[in-house]
């Protein structure tokens, strides 16, 4: 692995970031940044190397070359500290099968050190998760869409620097998208960097300020979310895909 | 596609499944060495020779201390039908336990498929031999029919009149536990099944307090059984056929019933437990104290709120202790009993401890903690069910203990537990990290692991226990105590080396990630 460049004020930071599974280069040569108060969206096919980046991301996966800066720390050297600022959704389950809702908020509120007011903040979430009335069930009972809801609240209960959310709106209702891009807004407000990796276009649009568009392990384009907008953004969304 | 048809593309699929070359080549050697002991114990207990009739009860330290061929083939067909109506009782328990019986696929797996029932039943039934506690009666059985019950043309009718009870006692068996697993489906179900076992409990200790035992197994219908194989024996195949047949018409029955109360079983709507709608919410606790503490409470309710590790626990606790019980063993045999139940106990899910996490072992690793933290509540809690069911079964067998314990006994009954729990938790979080799997334990066929990879697990795991009680068992019939203390101390040292080394490859965040990864997403 590289030697890391000095600290970088940019709330996510990835230069040259490869990823290798045997001869696979599952992320090749990437760079991103997402700036405090922003929002970059990450789509592209399946096995793009967005849950991947995600994954590298969130301190849960070593990368094989290039540096990753998280809120200010590297993720590669100081993972533990790159997990105190960072929020992630993963992309599957993400749930401790027999535990529940207020059980996983109550270990994460231990293991993150949050202070006494947690309880107050679990409580708000929930509610606007609308899983106030299951707060107290085994999570392997939940839908699939109450399932990725608990996931994207549990990433952002302990307003992380970094929101890392793969696939949030992967069978949601539309209150709980809404709920999910109410949660975004709120994290930008507050200064967040958030990354969104989807493949649903027209929610990555309204999501995020920029689209980074992945194919193979690297970025083949990065514009204005807007530019996907649509009908013709759609089209192009296509063409760079295949 | 046919039922036969879809069995065999089944176990195509399924062993296509199996990346690990190792694995592969293991399995083949199990199933080679599982048919070569069988036959091996068949024939070599065929030509043993008989000698003088024995004199008195039979008893381990017979075989150290006579010397000379001695017939012991009376004493053994008397003891034949208690140890076929203990074959019959785990046939019907075994099922029971596992929730209709062993899968070969998960049924989450299949879900998208037109698999039949048919095909479930009969893959159940063919892995019925991967449980080696089956595995290992059918062995014992068939050495004592060809030693005990060898008649003018050798023991193969015999044998065969064993062959048809032991397909009866399965097949029953599998019909009686897709029945449960039916009427498990709902609350008054599930609360049925708790009245009929205390119900059961309750009849097996008015059997042991008023020393019924000797009258209850003499009067089991596994006598009947004898006789036709004793009929067999001296060819008269007349006499041993009504026996036969009727066992024949049971096992065609049973797998008939079986494939209609699965078929049942598997439609009837349910309030689907504890993770259902309907189910009561958990009651919340306070703040936990510390990060360990925090993961040691998920990881126990992640144990005791999944339905195949309670019945497994409740299949542990009270099974051994009730068979130890009954029996009234001696200290040399009291001394086999720790190995026996902590291998039983790790099945569960301990030689795969970190899919407690499932999916949610993604999340946790985003957590900020001490790594180490984890593996040490995993630890912890497979040490709690190995070390407790090892206690319980203890606690039962010297409640009703042949005699009083000389020093000797206790050393080597409490070195065989402390010794055999240190070893079975150090083999399980061992292989708990080199080879993670995903499972969900929530249905109640789930097990930690695929059906050919646990059939090498309790191979493994049965044999080193086996071993080792076997060392304290005969430890106890000598009179040094430096010698079952230095085992245990070996045991323990060699617990706490390898507990040591699985550490610090956890520590490696590579390895780290591949089983969370594993075991998370598959």
């Amino acid at each position: 692995m590289s030697a890391s460049p000095a600290p970088t004020t940019t709330p996510v930071d990835v230069r040259g970031l490869r990823v290798t599974f045997g001869l696979v280069h599952a992320v090749d040569n990437l760079d991103l940044r997402v700036p405090a108060g922003g929002s970059v969206a990450l789509v592209g096919r399946n096995g793009a190397g967005k849950s991947t980046t995600l994954r590298v991301l969130g301190g849960v996966l070593p990368p094989s070359s290039g540096t990753v800066w998280v809120g200010g720390v590297d993720a590669a050297r100081e993972p533990r500290r790159a997990r105190e600022v960072v929020g992630y959704c993963p992309d599957v389950g993400g749930l401790i099968p027999r535990a529940t809702p207020w059980e996983h908020l109550q270990l994460a509120a231990r293991l993150r050190g949050m202070g006494p007011g947690w309880e107050e903040r679990a409580t708000d979430l929930l509610t606007r998760f609308d899983l106030a009335g299951a707060a107290d069930r085994i999570t392997s009972g939940f839908s699939h869409g109450m399932g990725r809801r608990l996931s994207v609240l549990l990433a952002a209960f302990h307003e992380p620097a970094v929101l890392l959310l793969d696939e949030p709106f992967d069978g949601v209702d539309p209150l709980g998208v809404e709920a999910t891009l109410e949660e975004i807004r709120r994290a930008r407000m507050r200064g967040a960097a958030v990354l969104v990796s989807t493949h649903l276009l027209q929610l990555a649009v309204s999501a995020c300020d920029e689209a980074v568009v992945l194919r193979s392990g690297q970025v083949v384009a990065a514009s204005p979310s807007g530019e996907l907008a649509g009908e013709a953004g759609a089209a192009r969304y296509r063409e760079l895909l295949t | 596609m046919s039922g036969r048809g879809q069995v065999t593309a089944l176990f195509a699929l399924r062993w296509r499944m199996i990346r690990s070359r190792r694995v592969r080549i293991g399995l083949i050697v199990l199933a080679a060495v599982s048919l070569a002991f069988v036959a091996l114990a068949v024939v070599s207990a065929a030509s043993v020779p008989l000698g003088q009739v024995a004199s008195g009860s039979f008893s381990a330290t017979d075989l150290v201390t006579r010397t000379g061929p001695v017939d012991h083939s009376g004493e053994l067909a008397a003891l034949l039908p208690s140890a076929m109506l203990a074959f019959g009782l785990f046939c019907i328990i075994a099922p029971l336990s596992a929730g209709g019986g062993t899968e070969l696929i998960p049924e989450a797996e299949l879900v998208a498929y037109p698999v039949r029932v048919r095909t479930l039943v009969r893959l159940s039934l063919v892995l019925t031999p991967l449980n080696i506690a089956w595995y290992l009666q059918v062995l014992v059985l068939a050495a004592v029919t060809s030693y005990a019950l060898r008649g003018p043309g050798g023991p193969g009718l015999p044998l065969g009149v064993l062959v048809a009870f032991m397909a009866a006692c399965t097949s029953l068996g599998q019909a009686l536990g897709w029945s449960l697993v039916g009427v498990r489906r709902t609350r008054r179900g599930r609360r049925g099944t708790w009245i009929l076992l205390g119900t059961g409990l309750l009849v097996a200790a008015w059997v042991i307090v008023t020393d019924r035992g000797a009258a209850v197994l003499d009067s089991a219908p596994t006598r009947r059984v004898l006789g036709a194989q004793l009929r067999a024996a001296q060819a008269d195949l007349a006499g041993s056929a009504p026996v036969v047949l009727v066992l024949v018409v049971a096992t065609v029955l049973g797998y008939l019933a079986s494939v209609r109360i699965a078929s049942w079983a598997l439609r009837r709507p349910g309030d689907l437990g504890i993770d259902g709608p309907l189910a009561r919410p958990v009651v919340r606790r306070d703040f936990p104290t510390s990060d360990a503490q925090a993961l040691r409470r998920v990881d126990r309710a992640s144990v005791w709120r999944s339905a195949p590790l309670r019945r497994g626990l409740l299949v542990l606790a009270v099974l051994p202790v009730a068979a130890a019980l009954i029996a009234s063993l001696p200290w040399s045999s009291i001394a086999l009993l720790p190995p026996l139940v902590a291998s039983g106990a790790a099945l569960l899910f301990g030689v795969n401890a970190l899919s407690l996490d499932g999916s949610g072992a993604l999340w946790i690793a985003t957590l900020p903690h001490d790594p180490e933290l984890v593996l040490r509540s995993k630890a912890r809690v497979v040490t709690e069910v190995v070390g407790g069911s090892v206690l319980l079964v203890l606690g039962g067998a010297s409640l009703r203990a042949a005699e009083a314990p000389t020093l000797q006994d206790l050393i080597c009954v409490v070195g065989a537990s402390l010794g055999c729990t240190a070893v079975v938790v150090a083999i399980c979080l061992r292989l708990s990290i080199t080879r993670p799997h995903r499972a969900d334990l929530r249905g109640p066929r789930d097990t930690p692991a695929p059906p050919g990879t646990m059939a090498i697990y309790s191979a493994r795991l049965a044999g080193t226990t086996t071993f080792i009680g076997l060392l304290f068992s005969a430890s106890t019939l000598g009179a040094v105590p430096v010698v079952p203390v230095a085992l245990t101390l070996g045991l323990l040292f060699w617990a706490a080396w390898s507990w040591t080394r699985t550490l610090r490859m956890w520590s490696q965040m590579s390895v780290r990630t591949h089983v969370v990864t594993t075991v998370a997403t598959g």
